[in-house]
């Protein structure tokens, strides 16, 4: 061990070293993987994307109180194109509304309340 | 009288003729002091970049203040004990004196105070990594676990500047660049600070002070050095992809995570338990919502403690006689090589993942791999917006930003068992 410390030279560690760095590189990737693989599994296990949770009844009970605030004019459906923007900021708005994270929040359905002028 | 007033005026002109020469000042004009206004030099920038340009300020100024403070002239903030002087023919009682002096704290010279701070630098890593871990939600990556793949292709950099570094030394021996200096150089590509740090303390000490500002400098300026590589990389068409809504993460997996890869992980590589082991204790803290004052602790007051201590001591350890050396340059640039290359490794892994699963991938997200919480992932939501600001890329940024610092760790586990000691 004294003798590798004391007459090693630079291209003994760089041999040594390239064979470090592609185990290394390996042994993370395969660690990775495998919790990557057990993430799967969790996903098989803990998701059933068809059943209501509990957090989505929450916002369409939100939905229901709003649809309760009379409206003067008919419900306007949002346009598909805008989806995607829209639906993220209301999804962040139930969750700092709840004061949790937008985790196990999904909205399924929104529809435009407001008054006519903002047409 | 007359004398009298000489003598006055003679001892007068003595003491601040020794006030002067036993200043700061002076020291600065005599043997390496010099090096010390350079230093001091270098502080005052740094606190210029975290004050005036705001670039990591909660790190940058204790680290600034550190080297500041340790490269004031005799002001003996990183000073080392010293015993009492051996007599010559020294004696085992004299030994034994000497040994009891120093029990009751009798010494030619004591610690000074960013000393002790820097004598527990090799616990502030894990608790660091205890606070990132009760800050931290992994439901983006639980939600995407192909993220992890794009965590571990962003280690690339760590590698890559590990052997640049061993190359180095083998063409410039006097630059004394080993196995673990070069590991420890290579960690910086992880773009985590408490892991390079923890890396370093255990394998390579002597250069903590230039790889640990190395490491928190280049996070700092991810925002500069990662937008022009992702550019480079992908093309706009790649760059406008809009990927799906995540899944939602029940409570049940976020509380089973940390438990299933502190099990697996240390398991598999037991280097990593001070880094792996604090992160998901923390993260267990947070996800399991009956420790929520613990959580709230490490997260918050005991984390910033631990900033304070660990960015003074740090910096106090860039001391003007060990870190003006042409090391230092060599540090600097294979640090920004790793950086580049790491980020460069996750955006192509990403280009791969986007064919792969016929564009459903933003490579951008990619660069997010390196491990620089949440800074990384921002850039990726910011590269992107510049193409399409309704693309929202940060959760899906987050998923790989937070699989870079589980990566990170293992690296440094894996250097830790082929190299530490």
């Amino acid at each position: 061990m004294l003798n590798s410390i004391l007459f090693s030279t630079g291209s003994d560690n760089f041999i040594e070293g390239l064979g470090i760095a592609l185990s290394g590189f390996l042994i993370t990737f395969a660690v990775l993987l495998l919790i990557c693989f057990v993430l799967f599994l969790f996903g098989k296990a803990f998701h059933k994307p068809q059943v209501a949770s509990a957090s989505e009844e929450v916002v369409k009970a939100e939905e229901t109180k709003a649809e309760e605030v009379p409206v003067t004019e008919p419900v306007i459906e949002a346009a598909p194109a805008d989806d995607a923007e829209l639906v993220a900021a209301i999804t962040a708005a139930v969750a700092c509304c709840l004061g949790r994270s937008t985790d196990g929040l999904v909205v399924r359905s929104f529809r435009r309340i407001g008054k006519r002028r903002g047409r | 009288m007359n004398f009298v007033a000489m003598d006055f005026l003679s001892d007068l002109g003595e003491v601040l003729t020794r006030f002067v020469t036993e200043s700061g000042f002076a020291a600065f004009f005599t043997g390496d002091g010099w090096k010390n206004l350079i230093m001091i030099a270098v502080a005052c920038v740094c606190l210029y970049l975290a004050i005036g340009k705001k670039y990591e300020p909660l790190l940058l100024v204790p680290i600034s203040v550190g080297i500041l403070l340790s490269n004031l002239p005799l002001a003996g903030m990183m000073n080392q004990t010293v015993l009492q002087e051996l007599p010559e023919n020294a004696t085992v009682p004299d030994l034994y004196n000497i040994m009891t002096q120093y029990a009751n704290g009798n010494t030619a010279q004591s610690d000074g105070l960013l000393r002790f701070f820097y004598n527990l630098k090799g616990i502030f890593p894990s608790l660091i990594f205890m606070g990132v871990g009760a800050m931290t939600d992994f439901g983006p990556l639980i939600a995407n676990p192909k993220s992890l793949m794009l965590g571990a292709a962003a280690q690339l950099g760590i590698f890559v500047a590990f052997l640049g570094a061993l190359a180095l030394g083998w063409a410039f021996p006097s630059l004394g660049f080993d196995l673990n200096v070069a590991a420890s150089i290579g960690i910086i590509g992880g773009a985590d600070g408490p892991t390079a740090i923890l890396t370093t303390t255990r394998l390579a000490p002597a250069y903590l002070a230039p790889i640990a500002v190395a490491a928190y400098s280049y996070m700092a300026l991810v925002p500069v050095i990662q937008p022009p590589i992702m550019k480079a990389l992908t093309t706009k068409e790649e760059r406008l992809i809009r990927m799906d809504q995540l899944r939602p993460v029940s409570q049940k997996e976020k509380i089973l995570f940390p438990i299933v890869v502190t099990i697996l992980v240390i398991l598999i590589l037991p280097d990593t338990a001070p880094l792996i082991g604090m992160l998901m204790f923390g993260n267990l803290l947070k996800e399991c919502l009956v420790t929520r004052q613990l959580a709230d602790t490490a997260s918050n007051a005991l984390m910033y403690i631990v900033t304070i201590m660990l960015g003074t001591a740090v910096g106090a350890s860039a001391e003007a006689q060990t870190f003006l050396t042409a090391q230092t340059l060599g540090i600097l640039l294979l640090g920004v090589t790793a950086f580049a290359v790491s980020t460069a490794g996750g955006v192509i892994l990403g280009k791969i993942m986007c064919k792969a699963t016929g564009g459903k991938v933003n490579p951008l997200i990619g660069a997010a791999g390196v491990s620089a919480v949440p800074m990384a992932a921002r850039v990726a939501q910011k590269v992107g917006s510049e193409e399409d600001p309704t693309n929202f890329l940060l959760m899906h940024a987050m998923g790989p930003n937070v699989a870079g610092v589980i990566g990170s760790a293992v690296v440094a586990g894996v250097f830790l068992k082929f190299l530490g000691a």
